[in-house]
């Protein structure tokens, strides 16, 4: 049951913890020794590209797929042995859609919520929150072979949260659907995990990611290349600040007035917006922007790139997450 | 409860997929239309008109004589073309030799043991034939028995003579259905429904290859719910529907029809249920063995129409020798409609036992094969 009053008060649990995880299929090590934990309220992102190991991960946290060697703990309990203890608290929203074409939304969230043991005299008042939740309880009536990519995507979401699990696992939710409803998938996890459930997120998309995760494990290879928070992993590329300012006209020989500057690496111009890369935290930004002025010229506009986690993974692989 | 959530809302798609449905009822509702009128001038002429029959009477009884004449009457010489045998000897060779369809013998006491008050019989030997035939000869000698037995017991209560015997028995005592004979429709009712009883496996082969490779089988897996309750509920789904659709069928060809189901509909659905158990005991088994559900529904609308044609389900074959013998003793249509023609046309009893054991046995293998695969396939999960 979500309980976000106890998220606030309580120490954090551990809610998953993997230690020197492998799984092999044949010669392809699909999972090479992983550990992770994933600590209660987090929403737990794992990011990397198609074939990094996600979605293996995931099946052996939900038992799907057994693992070869190491030890998997949910909730601190045993799969094998607290099997359906352990199924009870998780919800999986699987990166393929899993609704039944031939049921209508309400009778999908219906069975999963049976299946899941919630009990018959509250399961109409929890569909219709899980319906209501991800915005197709006045669809309840149709077949999900009449709904849209996003709406499927949502209902698919609804079967999963029907049963207010402990953790949420949402396998590549976002996968094939437009940016709106792509925002309402993001929200909807956002309340989620306010509502007191832990999230683990996987996606390749960078941004996604970004937007949501409090910690994030970035994956390539059956690997683990990186862990932490966003800024943690930014500030492992972030060895020099970027600065473009737009101004009116450029003018005075500007761009080397400002390459004298000490901490200023490099200074260029082009189309009227001055790009100024310097040393990383130097604090020059200020000075810059008064040498400018002084010289009488007109800023327009001032853009500091920030350093993304896709330039993070770039940084760690040599390969973009689309690759 | 689980098991019966499973059911229940596997029922519930299975009953709202219109193709299934439309080629599990409308298909073979229209076959046994279109077969059962093109080709019910062949079942006319050559299954039905004439049997040749041997007989043998060590009887000399004045009730042995009676039947006789009724053998000889114009309404049996319709049906049956008699050879007098001197010994059982004579009228078994002819039977192996295939000369003769069937051996009618009455023993030396059957008078006697009719007027003495027991009850008698005549004995019937056949020959491995037509579904056919048999169920006539044996209504035909039934029909006369019994009237000895209840003529004679109305004499020894007052009534005067036996002289009546064998009149009017048939109208008494249809010999087939339809009045007298088999017709078309019915035998392809009978096939069209095994048919589609054995295309009912695939419910079963579909249902489990869903929960292996569908993204929905794999949600259920992950579920709370024990394999062997989504296994169990899936089944039962399957069952219920293939069993459902069955039972439309009778009926329908029942009363729009008018197919003779047999004398007692009960004993038909009993059946038919058995047979639907067969049926996805065997979708079962495939499902589990073979691991691909594409193969699986690839095996299955393969198999099942040539096991429908070895067991004669498009055209009557009668008992194939050879090769095509053994496998038609290993196809389940042929069990399945044995069972059903010996019913519904009154015909050898213990041979429709024997095709009920016969089809009951091949359900408990195709279990045991299934729990073996199946504890292969649940190990390759966690």
């Amino acid at each position: 049951m979500w309980a976000p009053e106890q998220k606030k008060k309580g120490a954090k649990k551990m809610i998953l913890s993997m230690k020197d995880v492998v799984k092999k299929y044949d010669q392809l090590v699909a999972v090479d020794n992983v550990s992770l934990e994933v600590k209660e309220g987090e929403i737990f992102g794992l990011l990397g590209p198609n074939g990094a190991g996600k979605t293996t991960i995931i099946n052996m946290i939900i038992g799907l797929t057994k693992i070869n060697s190491g030890e998997v703990k949910i909730f601190g309990l045993d799969m094998k042995k607290n099997e359906k203890e352990i199924k009870k608290n998780i919800g999986i929203v699987p990166q393929e859609i899993a609704v039944f074409e031939d049921l209508t939304a309400e009778e999908n969230v219906t069975y999963f919520g049976k299946l899941y043991g919630v009990k018959r005299k509250i399961i109409k008042k929890e569909v219709e929150e899980a319906l209501n939740f991800v915005g197709l309880w006045d669809k309840r009536k149709i077949f999900p072979k009449k709904f849209s990519g996003g709406m499927k995507r949502r209902l698919n979401i609804a079967c999963g949260i029907v049963h207010k699990p402990k953790l949420i696992i949402m396998d590549e939710p976002t996968v094939g659907i437009d940016a709106q409803s792509r925002n309402l998938i993001l929200e909807s996890v956002k309340e989620l995990n306010k509502k007191g459930a832990t999230v683990i997120y996987t996606s390749h998309y960078m941004e996604e990611v970004e937007a949501i995760c409090s910690d994030i494990v970035i994956m390539d290879h059956g690997r683990i290349m990186a862990r932490g928070s966003r800024e943690e992993l930014k500030a492992l590329i972030k060895a020099e600040d970027r600065v473009v300012i737009a101004v009116e006209e450029v003018k005075n020989s500007i761009t080397k007035k400002i390459e004298k500057l000490s901490s200023v690496i490099d200074c260029t111009e082009k189309n009227n917006e001055i790009t100024v890369v310097s040393e990383k935290n130097s604090g020059k930004l200020g000075k810059i922007i008064d040498l400018i002025s002084n010289e009488g010229i007109k800023i327009m506009s001032v853009e500091v790139d920030k350093p993304t986690l896709e330039k993070v993974f770039l940084t760690l692989t040599g390969r973009s997450l689309r690759d | 409860m689980r098991i019966l959530q499973v059911m229940y809302y596997t029922l519930l798609e299975y009953i709202r997929d219109k193709q299934s449905m439309a080629m599990m009822v409308l298909l073979p509702i229209g076959l046994i239309f279109l077969l059962g009128n093109a080709l019910s001038g062949g079942f006319e002429s050559s299954e039905v008109r004439v049997i040749d029959v041997a007989f043998l009477n060590e009887d000399k009884g004045e009730i042995s004589k009676h039947f006789e004449t009724f053998l000889e009457s114009e309404e049996i010489s319709k049906l049956l073309n008699i050879t007098l045998v001197a010994t059982y000897e004579e009228g078994k060779s002819l039977i192996e030799e295939r000369r003769v369809s069937a051996l009618i013998h009455i023993d030396e006491d059957y008078s006697k043991q009719i007027v003495m008050g027991d009850e008698a019989k005549l004995n019937l030997l056949f020959t491995q034939g037509s579904v056919f035939t048999q169920p006539i000869v044996t209504n035909i000698v039934r029909a006369f028995n019994n009237e000895a037995n209840k003529i004679n017991a109305l004499m020894m209560i007052g009534a005067s003579e036996v002289a009546h015997l064998g009149r009017n028995f048939i109208e008494e005592e249809p010999v087939v259905e339809g009045g007298e004979k088999p017709t078309a429709m019915g035998y392809y009712a009978v096939t069209m429904l095994v048919m589609i009883l054995m295309y009912g496996s695939m419910y079963t082969s579909d249902g489990i290859g869903s929960l292996k490779e569908e993204s929905t089988g794999k949600r259920l897996k992950v579920s709370p719910a024990k394999s062997y309750q989504i296994f169990a509920g899936v089944t039962l789904a399957s069952l219920v529907t293939v069993f459902a659709q069955g039972v439309a069928l009778v009926f329908f060809t029942k009363y729009v029809y008018g197919v003779n189901w047999g004398p007692n509909i009960g004993i038909t659905l009993m059946m038919v249920f058995i047979m639907v158990l067969l049926s996805s005991s065997i979708g079962m088994a495939v499902g589990t063995l073979i691991p691909k559900r594409r193969t699986t529904e690839i095996v299955i609308t393969t198999v099942v129409p040539v096991l429908t044609a070895i067991a004669g389900g498009y055209v009557p074959v009668g008992n194939l020798e050879g090769i095509l013998g053994k496998l038609q003793l290993i196809s389940p249509n042929y069990h399945m409609q044995n069972a059903l023609f010996n019913h519904i046309f009154e015909g050898d009893p213990v041979k429709m036992l024997n095709a009920i054991m016969t089809m009951i046995g091949t359900t408990i293998l195709m279990f045991t094969i299934t729990l073996i695969a199946r504890r292969r396939y649940i190990n390759d999960s966690i």
